[in-house]
């Protein structure tokens, strides 16, 4: 068994269209709507990349977003990957495009 | 970017986050995986108060295995779920699935290896994606609280890529309450079967282009000209390696009605709709 160190909580879904998979004005969209990006439990959102299949420009793109990500925020805030989780934020992410719109 | 975020009010939406403990890469896409997943959603639930009955989602995001890792899982004289990466991909999310189906009762836990054996099993509240940066699975759950608040999940099944009754029966649950869509979320795969409603389709043998990008475009097509918005969450489910679609194709719409401006009322609702092939 894992870490379930946060117990049940309401929440909020807020969403954001962004530019690139660097843009990452959404948090200071988040806080403007009144949310403190401390309170992010989870980010879930699509990248863009190249259309016929190139998985490793995908994943640069995504983990481009990511880096983003993680720099705008105060590391004791955000977490990803194999990082520890003293704030338990989640990142749901896909690294392939969409037809219509990017979230990531 | 859709973003969950505390609230320090009731909003009628509930949470939990948790994560398994890190799997072992031999562990990844088998029944050992998707135990960990069953004993953190359980526990999970337990110690959040919410009721399985109550949950609409549950995402989860998995390993896969890597080139190194097969090599160390080799190396110790184990053997992989996969030696193909991309394969392991789906065989993750699968495993992930049965691990969360399991917890909510969905597939008996005395058939929980049978189901990562047969690959033919679903959950209706799984959205599972894989990533190579990760050693555990998190989880994040996301639950109804009905008597409160002014968001609401609702979920279904669609009974194929082109069902859009499954989508529009929700929408008129929205349309009924005056209420608007927040978001989707909506899990896609190419039928395996190579055939919708008894007709064949391309998605499985296109050369150009893997089945599970045409199986994202198609179903956020359609859920995008239902909903009237292009920003929608549709991910791909299992793969074309992995036969079956336990993967649940799930999709949430949060949708927010329209301000009674007499009464000033808000109730918001949230919907999961989740695809599934017979």
């Amino acid at each position: 068994m894992g870490n379930t160190e946060l117990n049940m909580t309401s929440i909020s879904i807020l969403k954001f269209e962004v530019s690139s998979p660097a843009d990452v004005t959404p948090l200071e969209k988040l806080k403007g709507a009144g949310y403190d990006p401390r309170h992010i439990l989870g980010v879930v959102g699509k990248s863009e990349g190249e259309p016929l299949g190139s998985l490793i420009r995908e994943r640069s793109l995504i983990y481009q977003a990511m880096d983003a990500l993680t720099t705008s925020l105060d590391h004791s805030v955000l977490t990803y990957g194999n990082q520890s989780s003293p704030n338990r934020l989640l990142l749901f992410s896909q690294e392939e495009q969409r037809a219509f719109s990017v979230h990531t | 970017m859709t973003f969950i975020v505390q609230n320090s009010k009731p909003t009628g939406l509930q949470a939990a986050v948790g994560q398994t403990r890190k799997l072992k890469p031999h562990e990844i896409g088998t029944s050992d995986h998707a135990l960990q997943v069953t004993y953190s959603v359980r526990a999970m639930l337990k110690e959040s108060g919410i009721s399985k009955e109550n949950v609409h989602l549950v995402l989860i995001k998995c390993p896969l295995l890597t080139s190194a890792k097969v090599e160390m899982i080799k190396a110790a004289s184990k053997t992989p779920a996969t030696t193909d990466t991309y394969e392991s991909m789906a065989k993750s999310r699968y495993a992930s699935a049965v691990g969360i189906a399991v917890a909510l009762d969905e597939i008996e836990s005395t058939r929980l290896k049978e189901a990562i054996w047969n690959e033919t099993s679903w959950s209706a509240k799984a959205s599972c994606s894989s990533g190579a940066e990760l050693e555990d699975c998190h989880i994040l759950i996301i639950a109804s609280d009905p008597s409160v608040g002014n968001l609401r999940a609702s979920s279904t099944c669609m009974e194929d890529a082109i069902d859009a009754g499954a989508v529009l029966r929700i929408l008129s649950e929205v349309k009924r309450e005056h209420g608007e869509v927040l978001q989707v979320f909506a899990k896609a795969e190419a039928d395996p079967r190579g055939k919708i409603r008894g007709k064949r389709h391309t998605m499985n043998t296109d050369s150009d282009i893997h089945s599970t990008r045409h199986a994202r475009a198609a179903v956020g097509g359609l859920i995008a000209g239902l909903v009237g918005d292009t920003q929608v969450y549709v991910s791909v489910s299992s793969c074309a390696a992995v036969p079956a679609l336990l993967q649940a194709r799930c999709i949430d719409l949060h949708h927010t009605p329209k301000v009674d401006a007499n009464r000033g009322a808000r109730k918001d609702r949230v919907l999961q709709v989740a695809e599934t092939f017979a």
